[in-house]
């Protein structure tokens, strides 16, 4: 008994190790490829912000850091650049929630969708100043750009909207977010 | 009020940290080499299906525009015949000479799998420095038009940028009806377009003048096409004057390009 629990949860994490790859290689093979603006919609990090706040921290923690390093992998970025930014919008807005937010609900996850993707550009630009203060890269000038500016509004309003949905479709589809009531009678 | 630190925040941290090391060591490397040689195909498959949900909203051709292009297929047929024989021509009186042979290059063929996730015009294309990929070798499309230049090399990938994106530079020349070609810097703008500078205010230039590699720069074959002139500026105060070109590829539709390896 015991040794099929151990399949079943081996057997879990290789699900969402596969998830993780199939959402990196659908945002780099397909959505970055639409065109502009849809190409600015950053599903892998909206999927992780809906994780934070509708599912688990911890998990959404595994999510941001392998989700990252694939990534990485596939970016001009330095290696590890998109995985630490993934992480720490994670962290932010697990925080923000935990402290700020009292439900899960439609409005809390719309802020923090916008909150989110708000730490996201600014850690993207942080890094890409520092980099190339550095001399480690010459983006600095491609982030800027007029058509990247507007990108990135798209971007903002692509994952609230995203966001609005999915929390629709889930709270439609399961009971995780509707109110409970304790009858003491 | 809790931000930091808890053990799931620390364990992550410490594996992250243990990855950058093992990749900036290079012991990672066998282990993503084949992450993207497994991962490579499905990206293609998602790529190859982004591909068909874009030719859906393809605006058609009119019938007008499609007699005239079947026109200007019989002008290029005709002309092509005509430089077929200049050029055979032209090799007879070279080897008759004895002129020293031009470099030649060899192709390689690359599927794009998709695009980096940050920056829309850096293309990721499935060969690397095994397959004998290097920095700053041109890119073709299958119809031999210049798409871009290798920007940065992995062992199993590459990441190529199309001439519309602000870094992307190459020496150019303008084929006009004059019989010398004028020479000039192309770039990019901006993910928009591609603008031709420091072009001789003297030359003659017009619209639709086809705009070519110069081969001044290395391993950048001569004669490759970039594009069309779409529009010419020249002031009288300024020294050189520019012009704007209308590419003669669709980048965003690229799934198979020739990278151009120079032979040894």
């Amino acid at each position: 008994m015991k040794k099929l629990e151990r399949f079943g949860y081996l057997f879990k994490i290789f699900g969402k190790a596969v998830a993780i790859i199939l959402l990196a290689l659908f945002q780099i093979s397909f959505i970055s490829i639409l065109p502009w603006p849809f190409n600015y919609f950053n599903f892998v990090l909206s999927v992780l912000i809906f994780i934070v706040v509708i599912f688990d921290f911890r998990q959404a923690l595994w999510f941001a850091l392998f989700s990252g390093l694939i990534l990485d992998i596939f970016s001009l970025s330095i290696f590890g650049t998109i995985a630490v930014i993934m992480i720490l919008v994670a962290m932010i807005v697990n925080f923000l929630f935990r402290n700020f937010f009292t439900n899960r609900s439609l409005y809390s996850l719309v802020i923090l969708g916008l909150i989110g993707n708000g730490i996201y550009i600014l850690s993207l630009l942080i890094s890409n100043f520092l980099f190339f203060i550095f001399g480690a890269t010459d983006n600095l000038e491609k982030f800027f750009s007029s058509d990247n500016i507007f990108g990135l509004g798209w971007q903002i309003i692509f994952s609230v909207l995203f966001l609005a949905i999915m929390f629709l479709m889930f709270n439609f589809l399961s009971k995780r977010l509707k109110s409970v009531f304790i009858d003491a009678g | 009020m809790r931000f930091f630190p808890s053990k799931s925040i620390l364990t992550i941290i410490v594996i992250f940290l243990i990855i950058l090391v093992f990749h900036y060591s290079g012991i990672l490397f066998p282990v993503e080499n084949a992450a993207v040689k497994i991962l490579g195909p499905i990206g293609s498959g998602f790529y190859n299906f982004g591909q068909k949900i874009q030719s859906f909203f393809k605006p058609e051709i009119s019938i007008a525009d499609y007699e005239k292009l079947l026109a200007e297929r019989d002008r290029l047929i005709a002309e092509k015949a005509e430089l077929l024989t200049l050029r055979r021509e032209n090799e007879e009186l070279r080897d008759f000479l004895d002129f020293k042979k031009e470099k030649t290059f060899d192709s390689l063929m690359a599927n794009v799998v998709g695009r980096d996730p940050n920056f829309s015009n850096y293309f990721i294309l499935n060969k690397g420095s095994k397959d004998g990929v290097k920095i700053n070798l041109p890119v073709v499309s299958p119809e031999g038009v210049l798409v871009g230049k290798i920007l940065k090399v992995e062992d199993r990938i590459s990441v190529m940028l199309i001439p519309t994106d602000t870094n992307f530079q190459t020496a150019a020349a303008i084929l006009g009806e004059t019989k010398n070609s004028t020479s000039g810097l192309v770039h990019g703008e901006r993910g928009l377009g591609i603008k031709m500078e420091f072009i001789p205010q003297e030359e003659e230039i017009s619209r639709d003048d086809i705009v070519v590699t110069s081969g001044l720069e290395l391993n950048m074959p001569k004669g490759l096409v970039i594009g069309r002139v779409a529009e010419a500026r020249r002031e009288s105060r300024d020294i050189f004057g520019e012009a704007t070109i209308s590419p003669l590829a669709v980048y965003e539709n690229l799934d198979t390009v020739m990278i151009l390896l120079p032979q040894k």
